[in-house]
């Protein structure tokens, strides 16, 4: 790489972190919502099953 | 379309879409990056420094195609006004901003040591200045304005009026005298770089179309899960309600 | 998903197709107007010829473009100083700079140069940034196109 080394290799790091924190962060949120969703589910079932 | 666009429809099936995508990002996105780093040769000029173009041209591409996409679904949002429409703008933006920034942040690393500089008011780096405040503007939108409706309305608005800098993004080599280099890709009579270096960037566009679609996918089944609990909370609390009153 | 135009709901979504299509023409055109208007402002640099065409009073700080003059570089005895002429193809200006210069810096590229107009005398550079063209190949298969006298330089054929 040689002395632009300094230039390329944030380049790829700047990269590669963002992707991942924003790929990460979106797929983490799907997981929480329906998680939420389920949990939700579950306890109108159970409502309506007291009746 | 209207088929597809039935949230719950589109929920199903993009679940059995996404783990696939999301593995082949993840693949052409190691092959291509090594690639560009570890074996395609140095450029006759530039030397290594030039590496960062397998990073640089597919975050600028991806910031535009993104835009592109929010303005598209955003005409049928204000047409049709389907929820699925909006959502999709919505869920879009945030992966859009990454780009841009991302784009920038390359391009700035890689004019330090090429053209000298690491930031210059050149017609294609102002625009494209510009397209990651449209996005943050787009976001803005949908975070100030808690009327769902007029939120979705307005966004709309934003995204298809700030499609117009996207053909000045594109051409602004082209038309005015720029410091920034012509398109590279799609030049009259082919590409102007040798088939060692092509092919690691292709690979690398490739993925980061992947990349945006699962990533795109995922949110826009937050959003409409998120939709979902919310639909349910309002039952529960009637339900609730009515209980109270008997 | 089709405009039923019998239907009211069809009617209303035609109606908004038209304003979208009317209001997004009448933006392109005023921003194209704009844009126009302001050609010479947006563009970064002016070549030799437009230089030598405005008559640009001197002192006013302008950014000049063009590429280097082959064998017309010269480095001053105190190392630091550099002349050189810049070229759009039909006219010329020489040009001094004190202070280091980009890696892309090389006779035949283009360059920009920020600095005060003088009609006296050479053009007083401030800062010197490169251009680079937008072919990019490895170094083997350029020395093997030279050595086989294929390659011409791509500035002879396209000026920037």
């Amino acid at each position: 790489m040689g002395e632009y080394a300094i230039f390329v290799w944030p380049s790829y790091a700047a990269v590669i972190v963002i992707m991942i924190a924003v790929g990460f962060i979106s797929w983490k949120n799907k997981n929480r919502s329906e998680k939420k969703l389920t949990d939700l589910q579950s306890k109108f079932d159970n409502m309506n099953k007291q009746e | 379309m209207h088929k597809f666009a039935n949230p719950a429809r589109f929920l199903r099936i993009s679940r059995l879409i996404t783990p696939w995508c999301f593995i082949l990002t993840l693949v052409s996105l190691v092959v291509g990056l090594y690639w560009g780093l570890f074996v395609a040769p140095e450029d006759y000029q530039m030397g290594s420094a030039y590496r960062i173009i397998f990073v640089h041209v597919p975050a600028a591409h991806m910031s535009e195609i993104c835009y592109g996409f929010m303005a598209v679904v955003s005409v049928v949002a204000i047409i049709w006004k389907h929820p699925l429409a909006d959502q999709s703008a919505r869920a879009a933006a945030p992966i859009g901003a990454a780009f841009t920034a991302l784009a920038l942040l390359t391009g700035s690393l890689w004019g330090k040591p090429m053209w000298g500089t690491f930031w210059i008011w050149d017609a294609r780096l102002t625009s494209e200045l510009l397209l990651l405040f449209l996005y943050f503007g787009y976001m803005a939108v949908w975070e100030a304005i808690d009327d769902r409706v007029q939120a979705a309305r307005i966004a709309a608005v934003v995204a298809l009026v700030g499609a117009i800098n996207l053909p000045i993004i594109k051409f602004s080599v082209n038309w005015w005298n720029t410091l920034h280099q012509p398109a590279s890709l799609l030049k009259s009579g082919g590409s102007g770089m040798h088939p060692d270096m092509l092919w690691p960037l292709l690979i690398s566009i490739l993925a980061f179309y992947l990349y945006f679609v699962t990533v795109l996918l995922w949110r826009i089944q937050t959003l409409i899960i998120r939709r979902q609990i919310r639909g349910l909370q309002m039952r529960l609390a009637d339900e609730k309600n009515k209980k109270g009153l008997n | 998903m089709a405009f039923d135009g019998n239907t009211r709901a069809g009617k209303r979504k035609k109606k908004r197709l038209y304003l979208v299509l009317t209001t997004m023409t009448i933006l392109v055109l005023a921003v194209g107007l704009v844009l126009t208007a302001l050609e010479d402002s947006i563009s970064l640099f002016l070549d030799p010829s437009e230089l030598k065409e405005r008559n640009i009073a001197d002192g006013q700080h302008i950014r000049l473009g063009g590429l280097v003059v082959e064998d017309s570089f010269v480095k001053d005895s105190d190392g630091l100083t550099y002349y050189f002429d810049v070229t759009d193809g039909a006219e010329t200006v020489s040009v001094t700079y004190k202070g280091s210069l980009p890696d892309l810096f090389r006779e035949g590229q283009g360059v920009v140069l920020e600095g005060k107009t003088n009609s006296k005398g050479p053009f007083n550079a401030s800062e010197v940034l490169a251009k680079h063209d937008e072919n990019y190949m490895p170094k083997e298969v350029m020395d093997s196109l030279k050595k086989r006298g294929v390659y011409r330089d791509a500035n002879e054929e396209e000026s920037i």
